[in-house]
């Protein structure tokens, strides 16, 4: 395992990259092979570990390391930390440039935002109006997220800063391996980070961040809304209609197939308003409730009489054999069972088509 | 300031260790395959649209045995429940002498989105429970929830108390405003309806990363540093691969439902503040009278043992009853079968209550 790059020969970084490359499986990158990126996570630690060290590693030195990194952030980020989950946020400037490139954006987004407010002209007005709200809502989730980027590197520097701090802590356990030293590193970093995000502010700015997110996309759909008419394909909303209109006669079988298998059942002495007090005494069996009904009753859907079910069980053997997931096994019946044993009832009493065929 | 014993020599061997591991250990990983988690015998005995009842085969006779139904969340798939013969918590039940039931929500599709929390709780949770009762001539079940599960298990039982004849909540969030809740701190100034008209269904991919990123350091680099650390032994290389699968194949969950429940539970917190309503009717924790044990386990980052306790102040008609658990979240399933702490907890309990 050789590394590519001479200069990075013999470094941490080489190694884990080639243990990355051994382990990676055929059409898996990096970012998307967790064993991977956890090796070259760990080989960014090593390097800074073993950077603060010349015969041995200090706990001064390093917690003095720490102490810089965390001073220079975000610029340590970039690939001599290990920094996730953070990664996309380690592009977004330092507090030094930060300004500048706030004072940047707000102008240039003023500009831009004021191009995007302009009534749209012409006959194509429409589409100019939907493209601009594409683009406004583009310049809030960028705000967005740079606000929320705010927070995650804050959570790395505050990992960096307790970090630091347990290394020169007077009464800490003795660190003999790298691993150690690592396991310690993710304890107090994830509870650093957990105290970032418990504030008040970071769950806002993870509110406006998502919503920004959902405007945007809701503005990008009305665009693809209208393409789609244009060019006389469906879109999401005629199908979102269709679905509803089936869930809708989905919902008025299951109630009528619930139904028909009260009455079809041998009816209990008596029937009961469902129970909406908690002093309904629980022991009569045949008191319930039917979901979508005020009042039912709640006989149990016995198994049909010996002969139905005689029948029922020659039916459920004709069918498929149920496979464990998969959408080709969708049914409207409910039914999905071999003849087995025989504590359990068919199924059939739920089969809207059967019981239909016998009605007539 | 701590003793950091660490030489470059030291160093050096630490690394060619770990590298020497980890490329055993892709032998290793090659040899086992894929992974396919479930390790009993079961049956699809009830099936609707993709919401399927299975029934786990028991080695002696089922008729003297509890029936129990398991209510996975919405949230993942419910394999964690029987990840291998090892490490089963329906192995365990059955051992416990339950008759096993688990109801799999499926995997909604763009078509489902429609679907909300009525739908799941007293359209197809109510069919499967009225199956059983019917098939097994039983005027009510006893139901088992986990997670999310256990919050519709909760709604189930206050509307359908005749049914349940006894519930068992195992990390179920009931108070969602505790102040060590990360999820609900996060989810609370999202515009959820905004999110939903935008996203429509909530795509496993964006649960999975809102779940890492609770612990994102040990979730994301830790976690797989201790893979290789392991990977010498197939065996639990061979857990590992199944626990990997299991977390991340998560299906989506239908728009609608996530968005009551989002909205209702995680904001509202309705189910402890009183007024939430599932469909028409309105939930009343007050009104469940039947026997209640409820699991929480000491370390879970994701339901806080606080937002599960406040169940015990809430239910005021029945018999209620709470048993700590050390562990995680998840950890409390995927115990070992062989004196499975969870298994015994809750055959314990129904034993007492016969």
């Amino acid at each position: 395992m050789a590394a590519a790059d001479d200069s990075r020969a013999g470094s941490w970084q080489a190694w884990a990259d080639d243990v990355a490359a051994a382990w990676r499986l055929p059409g898996h990158g990096a970012a998307e092979d967790p064993v991977s990126a956890a090796l070259a996570g760990f080989a960014r630690f090593a390097e800074s570990v073993a950077s603060t060290g010349g015969a041995g590693v200090s706990a001064q030195a390093f917690a003095e390391r720490l102490e810089q990194l965390a001073a220079a952030l975000p610029a340590a980020l970039d690939g001599e930390w290990f920094s996730l989950p953070f990664t996309w946020s380690a592009a977004w400037p330092g507090a030094a440039a930060e300004e500048a490139l706030d004072n940047w954006l707000a102008t240039t987004t003023r500009w831009y935002q004021q191009a995007l407010d302009l009534p749209a002209l012409g006959p194509q007005r429409e589409w100019l109006e939907a493209g601009a709200a594409v683009q406004r809502a583009r310049l809030r989730e960028q705000r967005a997220g740079a606000a929320l980027a705010r927070h995650y590197r804050a959570a790395i520097a505050g990992a960096l800063t307790r970090f630091a701090a347990w290394l020169r802590d007077d009464d800490p356990p003795a660190v003999t391996s790298l691993r150690a030293l690592f396991d310690a590193w993710v304890g107090i970093a994830d509870a650093a980070y957990r105290e970032q995000v418990m504030q008040a502010d970071f769950s806002a700015d993870f509110g406006a961040h998502v919503n920004a997110m959902s405007e945007r996309r809701a503005a990008e759909q009305a665009l693809a809304r209208r393409l789609a008419d244009a060019a006389g394909l469906p879109h999401r909303a005629a199908l979102d209609k269709m679905a509803e209109q089936h869930a809708a006669l989905r919902r008025e079988i299951d109630a009528l197939r619930a139904e028909l298998s009260r009455l079809r059942a041998p009816v209990p002495a008596a029937t009961t308003r469902e129970a909406e007090h908690a002093d309904v005494a629980r022991s009569a069996p045949q008191a319930g409730d039917a979901p979508h009904a005020d009042a039912t009753v709640d006989a149990p859907a016995r198994s049909a009489a010996p002969a139905t079910r005689k029948r029922a069980v020659a039916n459920a053997s004709k069918r498929r054999p149920p496979r464990e997931r998969g959408k080709s096994q969708r049914s409207t019946t409910t039914a999905a069972r071999k003849p087995a044993r025989e504590h359990r009832g068919t199924g059939d009493e739920f089969d809207i088509e059967r019981i239909l065929r016998q009605e007539e | 300031m701590p003793r950091i014993e660490l030489s470059p020599e030291g160093l050096s061997r630490e690394a060619g260790e770990i590298g020497r591991r980890a490329a055993r250990g892709l032998a290793t990983v090659r040899g086992l395959g894929r992974p396919r988690p479930g390790a009993t015998p079961r049956e699809a005995v009830w099936r609707s649209d993709d919401v399927t009842l299975y029934h786990y085969e028991a080695p002696s006779s089922a008729a003297a045995r509890v029936p129990l139904l398991i209510v996975y969340a919405l949230v993942n798939r419910p394999d964690m429940v029987d990840l291998q013969p090892d490490r089963s918590l329906v192995r365990a039940l059955i051992a416990h002498g339950f008759d096993v039931y688990l109801l799999d929500w499926g995997e909604p599709d763009a078509t489902d989105r429609v679907l909300g929390l009525d739908d799941y709780v007293s359209r197809y949770l109510d069919a499967a429970v009225d199956w059983m009762r019917a098939a097994l001539s039983r005027p009510a079940v006893h139901l088992m929830g986990i997670c999310q599960g256990g919050t519709l298990s909760l709604c189930y039982a206050a509307l359908h108390p005749l049914k349940v004849e006894r519930l068992v909540t195992t990390v179920t969030p009931v108070d969602f405003h505790t102040s060590e809740d990360m999820l609900s701190h996060l989810v609370r100034h999202v515009d959820v309806d905004a999110l939903i008209d935008a996203y429509g269904n909530l795509q496993g991919d964006v649960l999975n990363a809102l779940f890492l990123s609770l612990k994102p350091f040990q979730l994301m680099q830790q976690k797989y540093l201790r893979f290789i650390d392991g990977l010498d032994d197939a065996a639990a290389t061979a857990m590992f691969l199944r626990m990997e699968q299991w977390i991340f194949d998560s299906p989506a969950i239908a728009a609608r439902a996530c968005r009551e429940f989002a909205r209702d539970f995680y904001q509202g917190n309705a189910l402890a503040r009183g007024g939430l309503r599932i469909g028409l009717r309105e939930v009343r924790l007050d009104r469940l009278t039947m026997p209640l044990l409820n699991v929480y386990a000491r370390d879970d980052h994701l339901v806080p043992p606080a937002a599960s306790r406040a169940l015990g102040a809430l239910v005021t008609a029945a018999p209620y009853a709470e048993h700590e658990l050390p562990g995680g979240h998840i950890g409390i399933y995927v115990a070992r079968t062989r004196g499975h702490a969870l298994a015994s907890v809750i055959g314990d309990w129904t034993g007492a209550q016969a």
